[in-house]
């Protein structure tokens, strides 16, 4: 590596993954509450025969934090399923062009979407949609939708020039492009 | 373009981005959201694809999924893989190839407490493998062992491949764990008996460990309390009908998080770096849900999978051999992909058909997690095999793939065995939950 820097890049890059981990930090903590919440529920309504009102309306309604808001962190740590045989066997300025190209589709996607996430949540916000059970209001866990991928729109915007600079140079340091933290601990299942 | 050509060229155009390198959550939800854009409007295409992440993400079904995973974090932040192994070490360790057979049984141990294959042969390269060749076991072996043993956690419950399974064919997921117990247990055993016969005719490949005292046995049960409870929990909880999946894996991880703490293994930081890692890898397999949802919304509109399904049952062939081939195709295929990418990919299309073969969903979920599992031990990228190579650098990863064919071989044996008596599938389900 030449190791040429770029700041600006590093310093979005730094700070976008601090909005993505905290995004997965909220969706492992609701995973950990969830799991307190239904080891209770299960004791109590077995035990003493008293269930915990509206559980699964929470469990339901939480869900959303580790099931789409922290999508992006997830992306930024490389963490999504792909077959990435073809793309490891090119190299070089080859290697990020279909790089940038795989984030042009990634990033297509997430813009074709985004907006009906959007349109889900303002329709739940307006008409006062609520769960079956307890009634909870469900817009805020319908928000999650469009800030997660939102989250992702944003880092995948980022990617473009993550790998632009690196067609442009591709012996230039690699700031940006997602990598697992160690590729033997990166499960799958 | 009428429907079937669009949603042929839909797949095909799926396969392409795929293969290029496109995640697959992204390729599908593209092709489905042009498809449906396609035949239906943008308006309709953009409300589906707008409403799918989210319901996905609150479908209260697939809450087990963070569960399950939670309970492999716990397990190896509190060290319980190594109870497990001084466990089998112990009341298994005499036999011929002893230290091997006792890696299969912990690693099947371990596998009830954690669902995922490259993550169980991936703790056990770093436990188990030092062990054998400090006894001088034959080092590839060793490692094929080490690696075919991973595959176990998949199918032992809890089994995440499982729960991807139901979510996408909508079958029960209590079912289709319970019915993986069995067929992981006997594969287990049959990893141990061909050990036995490796190590009895040939001892140079590794000496039986002897002067292990009954105290000692007795001892190391202690170790693995917490894993009988979770067993107990997971299996009794849901053949019962006492608890929901989600609720047995729930208490399941709280067992195993209680234990933890009681060994004083599990500080902030690392508790932290569980749950981040537990959602990272539950929004993966969420994604890939959403994406492939709308794809295959897409092609529930082109009537693709239908077609397909006739065609196949019009075959001049018996259920069986159809079967045999689309599981062939399922070993090819996962020599290129992960376990879950693969069945979300495939099952869309191929599910009808299994169904209209009147093949059991059950038992296909099992066979189709058997070849899955078998696609990650052999080359090219048998995935498990180089993260066992990956962490035991000196043990070269063509050594491993060679010591690895007896396994492959036993597992092909098992999904035969399987397909001829399918009552070993489905018995604990239909004794506890009804035929």
């Amino acid at each position: 590596m030449a190791g040429r820097d770029a700041p600006l890049l590093r310093t979005l890059d730094t700070s976008l993954l601090r909005v993505e981990w905290a995004a997965a930090v909220i969706g492992g903590w609701t995973i950990f509450a969830l799991m307190f919440l239904v080891s209770a529920e299960v004791l109590l309504r077995r035990l003493l025969n008293s269930p915990i009102p509206g559980q699964q309306d929470i469990t339901i309604l939480s869900m959303a934090t580790f099931g789409v808001l922290c999508v992006s962190f997830c992306y930024r740590q490389a963490g999504h399923i792909r077959m990435d045989l073809l793309l490891l066997q090119v190299q070089g300025r080859a290697h990020w062009i279909m790089q940038l190209l795989v984030t042009l589709v990634a990033l297509l996607t997430i813009t074709a979407i985004l907006p009906g996430t959007w349109n889900h949540f303002l329709r739940a916000f307006e008409f006062g949609d609520t769960t079956f059970g307890i009634g909870l209001p469900t817009w805020p866990s319908k928000l999650m939708a469009p800030i997660g991928l939102g989250i992702l729109w944003a880092r995948l915007v980022l990617e473009i020039w993550v790998f632009g600079r690196l067609i442009a140079d591709p012996e230039a340091e690699p700031i940006g492009v997602p990598e697992p933290p160690n590729p033997l601990e990166d499960m799958d299942t | 373009m009428d429907p079937l050509t669009l949603g042929a060229l839909g797949f095909v155009v799926l396969i392409a981005l795929v293969i290029l390198g496109v995640h697959i959550a992204f390729a599908t939800a593209l092709t489905g959201f042009i498809g449906i854009a396609m035949m239906k409007g943008w308006a309709v295409a953009s409300n589906v694809a707008g409403i799918i992440p989210h319901s996905t993400a609150s479908n209260y079904l697939f809450s087990v999924l963070p569960m399950f995973i939670l309970i492999g974090f716990f397990a190896h932040a509190s060290g319980m893989v190594s109870g497990a192994y001084r466990v089998a070490r112990a009341w298994a360790g005499w036999l011929p190839g002893g230290l091997a057979i006792s890696t299969v049984f912990a690693a099947a141990g371990f596998g009830a407490v954690s669902g995922a294959s490259q993550a169980t042969a991936a703790v056990f390269a770093r436990v188990a493998i030092p062990e054998l060749l400090k006894l001088k076991y034959n080092p590839s072996l060793s490692a094929a062992a080490v690696a075919a043993s991973g595959t176990l956690a998949s199918l032992i419950p809890p089994s995440a491949a499982l729960v991807v399974y139901g979510a996408i064919v909508d079958q029960s997921i209590g079912r289709l764990l319970l019915a993986g117990f069995i067929p992981g247990v006997f594969s287990a055993l049959l990893y141990a008996l061909f050990l036995l016969i490796r190590f009895s005719a040939n001892p140079e490949l590794g000496q039986p460990i002897r002067g292990i005292s009954w105290g000692e046995r007795g001892l190391s049960l202690l170790g693995v309390w917490p894993i009988i409870l979770v067993m107990v929990m997971i299996l009794g909880g849901m053949s019962t009908g006492w608890t929901t999946p989600t609720e047995a894996g729930a208490t399941g991880a709280a067992i195993v998080f209680v234990y933890a703490l009681l060994r004083r293994k599990l500080s902030f930081s690392a508790l932290n770096d569980s749950l981040v890692e537990t959602a990272k890898l539950t929004v993966m397999i969420f994604a890939t849900f959403w994406g492939v949802f709308i794809f295959a919304r897409f092609l529930a509109f082109t009537r693709l999978p239908t077609v397909i399904a006739e065609w196949i049952v019009a075959l001049p062939f018996e259920p069986t051999m159809i079967l045999a081939a689309i599981l062939l195709c399922y070993a090819f295929l996962g020599m290129f992909m992960s376990a879950s990418g693969m069945m979300l990919l495939t099952l869309p299309v191929i599910f009808p058909a299994i169904v209209e073969l009147g093949i059991d969903p059950i038992l296909f979920g099992i066979l189709v997690v058997k070849m899955v599992e078998i696609g990650l031990v052999t080359p090219p990228v048998g995935l498990n095999v180089y993260v066992v190579g990956g962490i035991r650098r000196d043990i070269p990863v063509h050594q491993i793939f060679r010591a690895i064919w007896p396994f492959v071989t036993i597992d092909v044996l098992t999904v035969v065995l399987l397909i001829m008596f399918p009552g070993i599938v489905l018995f604990l389900p239909n004794f506890f939950m009804g035929a």
